[in-house]
């Protein structure tokens, strides 16, 4: 049973008080979701009208309220979720000021039909600009409806901002995805104008969820991290190095249920992604923290969208920690498809309904067996046997039998003095000889003690470098790092710089332009580099000019060399700029060429 | 078009071509030499837009015109061919035959139009060199050339004439080796107050130019371009257009700490250096100490070396690191038996230059070890 309705003493709701405001339907979706969530519904069902903007109907079978609870959810500041100010930390409920129904009712018109799961009968209570119309007994199911309308009716100007029926719409629909990602044991559908528009039903655990969601062709180009420490979880689905974005909109994480953006975890994750990927590019990341509520502030930000670590550096090292160490051993086996961009994948809204159909009629035949999942239930054993050896060699991978597999190619024939073409049982393997060499260099390099402690050259003609004012700042705080590696900078004048030696195994004798492109890079990601950045920064431009270049032929002695040493080496998906290495084309694939499947 | 010509002569004339064509052009016309007629003999074009090659060889004209050929291919197939005198025929649609004898090759060509101009009547101001001193000026500076592409105006040699003086310059920012000799008085060409950078390929394709005979070459600047005439061949080289460093403020004018070396001994204990360093460990430490001095190198990854030559010297302890490559290539280029090695204290530049001869000087940066 849960707790009742208190309304909060003057004092602890102004130390609480957000002034949650309703911005747009998209909103108000969300606080009625978290409120179903809140009183532990395992289904909830959405339905949209207008974009959201006509009427908003949110129905779980959850607690629900009796007849007192349901006239008190509506005063500002009443709620069951915490009973003093400290209470929100040590709380996992997304709700706990009790501004989310009186704000939402105050600009609608409000419907609300709730049954405890020990009252005989229901209440119906009309809500209408913030005032109570009507409170009476009614039948109605347990748990809780509630169906808003008249949205911004009274504030005309506000429902002029509203952007039109379909973009309110797919906020709507966003913001109901993010929590069937988030809460993998409540059944979650969403429609529009009566029109299913997404609809999951409850599933074990989160890689279940995604599964569902992603469908299988998706879940093959996605890694699983797990990690955890005595306080903090981590466990997510994060796309493998080929497949990237041109936007952030495939990242997605969650703390303790909650969806966030926040830069301190979006910055450890396209850490891990340097040199994986391009620049520019993004990975697709679904990533949940469960933190204790004692270790985050999130009573930060009206829409709780935001929050405050205690422990941001330990955060940040977790995330990094673990996705670099599944993204280094990415490597062939586990059945790495052509490289796709997200222009070839269609997005999820775009395809989730023909793969959560398709899905579902999977999932319903195996429900609870999460290991049959798959299995494809249109009864092809070859199919399936093959699926399942996917997965076997993926296991494999796993516990490090990844040796040899570069080296077990059968080289078949070199394109444009370029391409390097082999063949493996399962199709072809094309490998870009001077991505594959930066990537063999590049780690070699990385290991030995290059630009560590290096002899400094002097300079015949020290350089003067014109730096922003920002750069000059950037540089001179950074100063000791660059002569640390041999880089000899003083201040010379207003935003210059005199750079005396450069370190004497330098790839190029010019620092000038390096110290800039390193300068650009500390200034664009916003942060003072460490050295193991900057020193980094300096292998990539001297494995770029080291490897061997395209147009080059390499002898059948070279090839062996050069398979061996891919086989040596992590993260051999993509180069240090981030372009592939290799692509691989499966006789599936060409099946599909061919449209033999 | 159809001419006979000497088997040796016409691979020599393909041969010269070979260091311009493109390897690898993304206009395939430039990976061919063009060849015409003209009276009593033939013309061998090449270019790659920089550097432009044109030579004149005797040779009996059948029929007046002209085509362009692969240049490596035809090379190969002279070289390949028995015979003294070759016959080469221009067919219809460009295809071309030639002949030796019994051996017959049958290659595609292409027409002339697409070939760019490479003008050989320049009507400019020739002034006359010594080929055997421009080569040597060539040889002393040439080494020091940069190679970093982001620094365009290093990527070349300098050459200046000043005052019956002819200079040239090559640096990399680490060293720079500067060659200064005297022109005989008679004829002083005038490369303008500023001077010229000839890129490093062109300088490359000048000093084949010049062989090792020491006639007269004639060099002439035109918009830009450095021409150069030599019996039958005229080399037009597109220069560098930039400003180079101010490269003598780095030329110390107090003398430092010299000691007085035999060449090929230094040379000799450089190289023994030189066989343990690696890209990442290429420091020589030189220690000067009473009529001693000790060179010494160590690589993590290799060992270590020690060597020990006796100098007249009784100054007080020295102790400088350099880039044994840098060392060993100034030295590399002197001719005389004895050089001369100046040093200076707190990482100051050190100089190379021959014993007693302030005609070539090669600054070396020092390395801290
Ligand atoms: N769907 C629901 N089922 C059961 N109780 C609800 C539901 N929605 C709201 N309530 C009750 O109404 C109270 C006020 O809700 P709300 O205004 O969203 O504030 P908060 O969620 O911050 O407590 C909640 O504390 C809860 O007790
Ligand atoms: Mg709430």
């Amino acid at each position: 049973m849960s707790s009742r309705i208190v309304v909060m003493n003057d004092e602890m709701a102004s130390k609480i008080a957000a002034g949650e405001v309703v911005e747009r339907p998209a909103s108000i979706v969300k606080e009625l979701v978290e409120n179903a969530l809140d009183a532990n519904a395992d289904d909830i069902r959405v339905e949209l009208f207008g974009g959201g903007k006509a009427a908003i109907k949110v129905m779980d079978n959850g607690d629900g309220m009796d007849r007192e609870d349901a006239v008190l959810a509506f005063q500002r500041y009443a709620t069951s979720k915490i009973k003093t100010f400290e209470d929100i930390y040590a709380i996992y409920s997304f709700g706990f000021r009790g501004e989310a129904l009186p704000s939402i009712a105050s600009i609608s018109k409000i419907e609300m039909l709730t049954r405890r799961r020990t009252s005989q009968s229901g209440t119906r209570i009309i809500v209408e600009a913030g005032q109570i119309k009507n409170v009476i007994d009614a039948g109605c199911p347990v748990g809780t409806s509630v169906t808003v309308t008249d949205i911004f009716s009274l504030t005309p100007v506000r429902q002029k901002f509203l952007k039109k029926d379909t973009t309110e719409q797919a906020h709507c629909v966003d913001v109901v995805f993010r929590s069937a990602l988030a809460h993998p044991n409540v059944s979650i559908t969403v429609s529009a104008n009566g029109k299913e528009m997404f609809s999951v039903l409850k599933t074990l655990d989160h890689e279940e969820r995604i599964a569902l969601i992603y469908g299988s062709a998706m879940m093959k180009q996605f890694i699983n991290v797990e990690t955890r420490n005595d306080a903090v979880k981590l466990w997510g689905m994060i796309s493998k190095p080929s497949l990237t974005r041109s936007n952030t909109k495939g990242i997605l994480y969650f703390v303790n249920g909650r969806y966030v953006r926040d830069s301190l975890i979006h910055n450890a994750i396209m850490t891990s992604y340097r040199r994986l990927i391009e620049m520019k590019r993004f990975p697709s990341v679904i990533l949940f923290l469960h933190v204790p509520p004692s270790m985050i502030d999130i009573n930060v930000h009206p829409a709780k969208t935001e929050i405050r670590f205690k422990n941001p550096g330990e955060i940040r090292e977790m995330i990094i920690n673990a996705f670099s160490a599944v993204l280094a051993d990415d490597s062939m086996p586990s059945g790495q498809a052509i490289n796709r961009h997200d222009d070839d994948v269609p997005s999820v809204s775009e395809n989730y309904q023909a793969g959560v159909r398709e899905s579902l009629r999977r999932y319903t035949l195996f429900s609870g067996n999460k290991q049959l999942y798959y299995k494809r239930t249109d009864a092809d054993p070859e199919e399936a046997h093959r699926i399942d050896e996917m997965f076997a060699v993926k296991e494999k991978d796993e516990t490090g039998f990844k040796a040899s597999l570069f080296s077990s190619l059968v080289y078949m024939t070199t394109i444009d003095g370029t391409y390097l073409v082999f063949q493996d049982s399962n199709g072809l393997v094309i490998i870009d000889q001077h991505a594959a060499h930066e990537r063999v260099f590049y780690e070699k390099l990385k290991k030995s003690s290059y630009l560590k402690k290096s002899p400094r050259q002097e300079l015949m003609l020290p350089e003067i470098i014109d730096l922003t004012p920002t750069q000059f700042l950037l540089m001179m705080s950074n100063v000791n790092i660059f002569r640390d590696m041999g880089f000899d900078l003083h201040q010379y004048g207003d935003n210059t710089v005199i750079l005396k030696s450069v370190p004497s195994d330098m790839p190029l004798t010019g620092g000038t332009s390096l110290i800039h492109d390193m300068i650009f890079e500390i200034e664009s990601t916003g942060k003072s580099s460490s050295i193991e950045e900057i020193r980094e920064k300096i292998l990539v431009m001297a494995a770029c000019k080291s490897a061997v270049k395209a147009h080059h032929r390499l002898s059948t002695g070279e090839i062996k060399k050069l398979l061996k040493e891919l086989d040596s080496v992590p993260n051999v998906s993509t180069c240090p700029h981030g372009r592939p290495v290799f692509i691989r084309i499966e006789t599936e694939d060409l099946e599909k060429l061919f449209r033999r499947k | 078009m159809e001419f006979n010509v000497e088997r040796g002569t016409f691979l020599e004339a393909v041969q010269k071509t070979l260091g311009i064509v493109e390897r690898k052009s993304t206009m395939p016309i430039l990976n061919n030499v063009l060849i015409k007629t003209g009276d009593g003999q033939i013309t061998v074009v090449a270019t790659d837009r920089e550097v432009g090659l044109v030579a004149h060889y005797n040779a009996t004209v059948v029929e007046e015109g002209g085509i362009t050929i692969a240049a490596r291919k035809l090379f190969e197939m002279i070289r390949e061919i028995q015979g003294d005198s070759i016959n080469l025929k221009k067919l219809e649609n460009n295809w071309v035959t030639i002949t030796c004898g019994k051996i017959k090759y049958r290659l595609p060509g292409i027409s002339v139009d697409e070939f760019p101009e490479v003008s050989d009547g320049d009507d400019i101001g020739f002034s006359k060199i010594k080929s055997g001193l421009l080569r040597e000026m060539i040889t002393k500076t040439y080494f020091a050339i940069s190679t970093d592409e982001m620094r365009a105006s290093l990527n070349g040699v300098y050459l200046k004439i000043d005052r019956g003086w002819i200079e040239m310059v090559a640096t990399d920012g680490h060293r720079l080796s500067v060659v200064k000799m005297k022109l005989e008085d008679d004829v002083v060409p005038d490369f303008g107050s500023e001077g010229i950078i000839i890129p490093r390929k062109g300088v490359g394709e000048i000093r084949k130019l010049l062989e090792d005979d020491d006639e007269y070459v004639q060099v002439g600047i035109q918009q830009g371009v450095c021409i150069l005439k030599k019996n039958n061949t005229i080399l037009r080289v597109s220069l560098i257009d930039s400003d180079y460093p101010d490269y003598e403020k780095v030329i110390p004018t107090e003398r430092g700490i010299d000691v007085t070396l035999n060449k090929d001994e230094m040379l000799h204990s450089l190289k023994r250096m030189g066989v343990i360093s690696s890209e990442r460990f290429s420091g020589v430490k030189i220690q000067l100490t009473d009529h001693k001095m000790v060179l010494s190198s160590i690589n993590p990854d290799v060992g270590e070396a020690q060597d020990e030559l006796t100098v007249d010297y009784s100054g007080k302890d020295l102790e400088m690191g350099y880039n044994v490559k840098y060392l060993i290539e100034a030295i590399d280029v002197i001719g005389e038996r004895d050089i001369s090695f100046e040093m200076r204290e707190s990482h100051g530049p050190g100089i190379i230059r021959s014993f007693g001869n302030d005609s070539y000087k090669c600054i070396i940066m020092p390395l801290r070890l």
